[in-house]
């Protein structure tokens, strides 16, 4: 008897051994009392393939709209938050670009319904050249009819509540995350002003510059699972040019990605790849060929030890107002109109108008957004930067940087003044392609880098 | 108006049945032209053995990250005529195993040298079969092992070429380049600071030569494909293809039953870099097996069933006389500065050939081989080739030939005049590391090239008066 009260005795307080064990090894719990020490992420996705044929953006030549599908193209949103809850959220597409005012729109919904800040809500788009045309984006490259114009404006209304969407869904799941980042190598692109593509097959010297980075952020559990692998390239996504959607040699990184990573969502984003293009290009084999080497790259990294970021986050965001020179003169637009064809000459008509009625724009309010995730510094261009904006800003911020462009609005290309003052298409016609009146003020460069610098300063 | 119609309407249909026709005869000509014979051999030693590539090396392997292999093709045309071209996941055949395993082919099966193409991969991470340059340095157990693995090697590889050409059977050939750009001109760029790089400076061949071996029911049964460029990712201790094992075995997984061999271009002032990590030699491998998955799945040149063959061997002569035996001693003692360790060992093995009443040869014998395919020329040539060498064929005979370096003997590195008179690591490196190679080897040996280029009827290019 008194042996089994002594038993009794060790059960009373077995219950509050129990606890305290309990308390020691069960992983939520250890959770909870790490919770401030790491991050919490999500990933989704949305398929945005038209369901319609449509008008496929990026080549001015094509002459009618899609006839199929390669591969589904998407929208991926990566949520990530950090220790005090700052949260911030990548939107990666498969898509050209997206003009301001779109992008605009999304990013107020964003905003009004989840309340994040334009700050902490980054699009990028991967430039692929076989997407869909979006609503008021360039009308004037591409020989629309009422018709084509109305598909358009319906496949934008539903593009814009798709990724607000995405948005909300992304940020429901967020769960405990570790969040790592590396850059890698790889060199399918070619510098496009200073190669000659047509003899691309006897060239035995490239000439640059280049970025031959790949950047990778690796999103695991806190077992270690990778859920997201969100990577860029500085290279036009314009091995295509046929009438299929697909997100060009991205869309064949990132379907490879997550065929080698089952559960992984893999997601690209476009770097300053303004003059650099995939050669030699224009076969699919070939997008296969540069998705599966872009792909290797990024998996190269996964396998080598990443640095791990620390569960901080601060996001900034600014436009610089970029001055624009003047329109040609009446004299000018009115020989362009009776003699040019296609897209120069709807320009000049479209510019014509403009002048005549004192609605010229003289400057374009630029976006540049910084995020700094532990250690790792992302800056996001707006426009499609030549790649001297990366090099550059390598050199002053370390080769560590992730550069990303053709970010939150793709209004132009963005020369360097060194490509502006050589001319050409990135320095001088390509204005023409995005309806601007003039090429950029040769300050554009000093006006972006400043500003880089300025919030910068702030971190 | 009429009329016309129901002619034209002839016309098309007499075009299509000669074009059917034609087809017809086509096809039935394809599948019975070629015959080829596929065989592939592990190589891998069976136990710790040293390492070729890296003089800096200090102990035997450890361990192996993958089979490495002997593989073998050989081709057959309408008339009878058979070539095997063998590959293999070694740093290099050096003259004496190539001429033991030359003689047993032609021996054992009646192959002579212009039917043979040994090709190796170079990777620095195989086993070493070269038993004279180590037999000073190493102990005799080491050694004997290099002796015994070489053996080993020469009756494996011999047995391997007879059983691929007992399995002739009909194919089709075909035959295109790739591209991939994954190779850096070691020279002229510094591997240190490749990472802050922004333009890389050549001169580079890009391209990836692929041979395609289908079977008659369309199965892709064999891909030779190359690429010019050193394995050296790796230089650990476990034995390996480097890049080029990668990339075999990625082409083995993307085509079940296929065998896949990889030779070596004119890759000796290539590297792949960045490099020195197993997932960056892997990443390179699935690079080139993805350059070759294009090639494969665009369209090729077929080839027709005509195969020519010619091979000959050229004496190369020295910028310098050949060194003394004094000479030799005072390298070894030190007396004459420069040179390091590995080299003083060289020293040693021509002082024991002295020793034994042999003398040193002023020239050196310098095989130069071409091969044509169908309508497809293959340049192969002894040693370690510049990629001035590929460029240079090219501009001659156009950018659709194949070019191998590291075939049948790798006596040396073989530089172009251009880096013979820049100087540095290649330029310094012919067979007797006291001289240059003389400044006119790049004109004998391109001059050989076209010699043999005639003979076999491979067609130079006729570049256009005034341009399209």
């Amino acid at each position: 008897m008194r042996n089994c009260k002594k038993y009794i005795y060790c059960f009373r307080y077995l219950p509050l051994l129990a606890i305290i064990g309990y308390c020691f090894f069960n992983p939520a719990l250890l959770f909870a009392q790490n919770a401030s020490t790491h991050w919490k992420a999500n990933v989704a996705k949305v398929n945005i393939t038209p369901k319609v044929p449509m008008w496929m953006a990026g080549f001015a030549s094509r002459t009618g709209p899609s006839e199929g599908t390669i591969h589904p193209i998407w929208s991926k949103a990566l949520a990530i938050q950090d220790s005090d809850n700052n949260t911030a959220v990548l939107i990666t597409s498969d898509l050209s670009g997206m003009p301001r005012d779109m992008s605009r729109r999304i990013k107020d919904e964003i905003s009004n319904r989840y309340s994040l800040p334009d700050a902490a809500v980054l699009l990028n788009f991967s430039h692929s050249h076989s997407g869909p045309v979006l609503k008021d984006y360039l009308y004037h490259v591409y020989p629309l009819s009422e018709g084509e114009i109305e598909k358009v404006i319906n496949y934008s209304a539903w593009l814009e509540e798709q990724m607000v969407e995405l948005v909300g869904e992304v940020l429901k799941g967020l769960a405990p995350a570790r969040i790592y980042s590396e850059n890698g190598v790889t060199r399918f692109q070619v510098n496009r002003r200073n190669n000659t593509e047509s003899s691309i097959d006897i060239i035995s010297d490239m000439v640059g510059p280049n970025d031959y980075a790949v950047p990778v952020l690796k999103i695991t559990d806190m077992e270690d699972n990778i859920k997201a692998i969100t990577f860029g390239y500085a290279c036009h996504a314009t091995v295509l040019s046929v009438a299929q959607w697909s997100g060009d040699y991205p869309g064949f990184a990132q379907i490879e990605l997550e065929k080698m990573y089952p559960g992984a969502t893999a997601m690209f984003f476009q770097g300053a790849g303004a003059d650099q293009n995939p050669l030699p290009r224009r076969t699919i084999p070939l997008a296969r060929k540069y998705g599966k080497e872009l792909a290797a790259a990024v998996e190269s990294v996964l396998d080598e030890e990443m640095k791990i970021l620390a569960p901080q986050l601060k996001t900034a965001y600014s436009e610089v107002e970029l001055g624009l020179n003047e329109p040609p003169s009446n004299d000018v637009l009115e020989k362009m109109i009776k003699e040019s064809s296609g897209h120069y000459q709807r320009w000049a008509k479209m510019m014509y108008e403009k002048v005549k009625n004192k609605e010229v724009d003289t400057s374009y309010p630029y976006p540049i957004q910084i995020w700094k995730l532990g250690d790792q510094f992302m800056i996001a261009l707006g426009g499609e930067p030549v790649v001297d904006y990366s090099i550059k800003l390598k050199t002053q911020y370390g080769k560590e940087l992730f550069v990303l462009g053709y970010s939150n609005d793709v209004m132009a290309y963005i020369p360097t003044r060194t490509v502006l003052n050589e001319g050409g298409y990135e320095g001088a016609t390509s204005q023409i392609a995005f309806g601007h009146p003039g090429t950029w003020k040769p300050t554009l460069e000093t006006e972006i880098f400043s500003r880089i610098n300025e919030m910068m300063a702030k971190f | 108006m009429k009329k016309t119609f129901p002619r034209s309407c002839c016309f098309i249909f007499f075009g299509l049945t000669i074009l059917l026709f034609s087809n017809q005869a086509f096809s039935q000509q394809n599948n019975s032209s070629w015959k080829a014979g596929v065989g592939s051999v592990e190589i891998t030693p069976s136990e710790s053995i040293w390492m070729g590539g890296y003089a800096a090396r200090d102990h035997p392997s450890e361990g192996v990250r993958h089979s490495v292999w002997a593989k073998a093709l050989a081709i057959e045309d309408r008339s009878g005529k058979l070539a095997v071209l063998v590959t293999a996941d070694l740093l290099a055949f050096r003259k004496t195993l190539s001429d033991k395993i030359r003689t047993r082919l032609r021996d054992e099966f009646g192959l002579s040298k212009d039917q043979i193409i040994l090709n190796s991969s170079h990777t620095h991470t195989g086993p070493e079969t070269d038993y004279d340059r180590f037999q000073f340095q190493l102990s005799e157990s080491e050694s004997n092992k290099i002796q015994q693995y070489a053996d080993r090697v020469e009756q494996q590889v011999v047995e391997m070429v007879g059983n691929a050409i007992k399995l002739l059977e009909p194919v089709t050939l075909s035959s295109e380049n790739g591209v991939t750009r994954f190779q850096v001109n070691r020279r002229n760029n510094k591997e240190a600071q490749i990472n802050a790089q922004t333009e890389l400076n050549g001169p580079n061949d890009y391209a990836v030569p692929v041979i395609k071996v289908e079977d008659q029911k369309g199965n892709v049964k064999a891909l030779l494909f190359g690429y010019a460029c050193h394995p050296t990712v790796l230089s650990d201790y476990r034995i390996s293809g480097d890049y080029a094992g990668f990339a075999q075995l990625e082409l083995e997984k993307l085509y079940p039953g296929t065998t896949a061999l990889f030779f070596q271009g004119a890759g000796a002032d290539q590297n792949p870099l960045p490099r020195r990590s197993v997932p960056l030699a892997q990443q390179y491998g699935k690079e080139l097996a993805a350059a070759v998955e294009r090639v494969l799945n665009e369209e090729m040149n077929v080839l027709e069933g005509n195969l020519a063959t010619a091979y000959s061997e050229i004496d190369l002569t020295f910028a310098k006389a050949v060194p003394t035996k004094a000479e030799l001693e005072d390298i070894i003692s030190g007396a004459t500065p420069g040179y390091p360790d590995y080299l003083k060992e060289s020293a040693k093995v021509l002082i024991s050939k002295l020793d034994n009443g042999e003398k040193i040869k002023d020239s050196y014998p310098y095989p130069v081989q071409a091969w044509k395919i169908g309508d497809q020329p293959i340049f192969a040539f002894g040693g370690e080739l510049l990629v001035g060498y590929s460029l240079e064929l090219k501009k001659i005979f156009g950018p659709d030939i194949f070019v191998m370096g590291y075939s049948n003997d790798v006596m040396a590195y073989i530089p172009t005049k251009k880096v013979l008179a820049e100087g540095g690591y290649e330029a310094n490196r012919s067979p007797i590391f006291t001289t240059q190679w003389a400044a006119s080897i790049e004109d004998n040996i391109i001059s050989e090239a076209i010699k043999l280029a005639e003979s076999l009827g491979i067609e130079t290019v006729e570049y256009p008066l005034v341009a399209p």
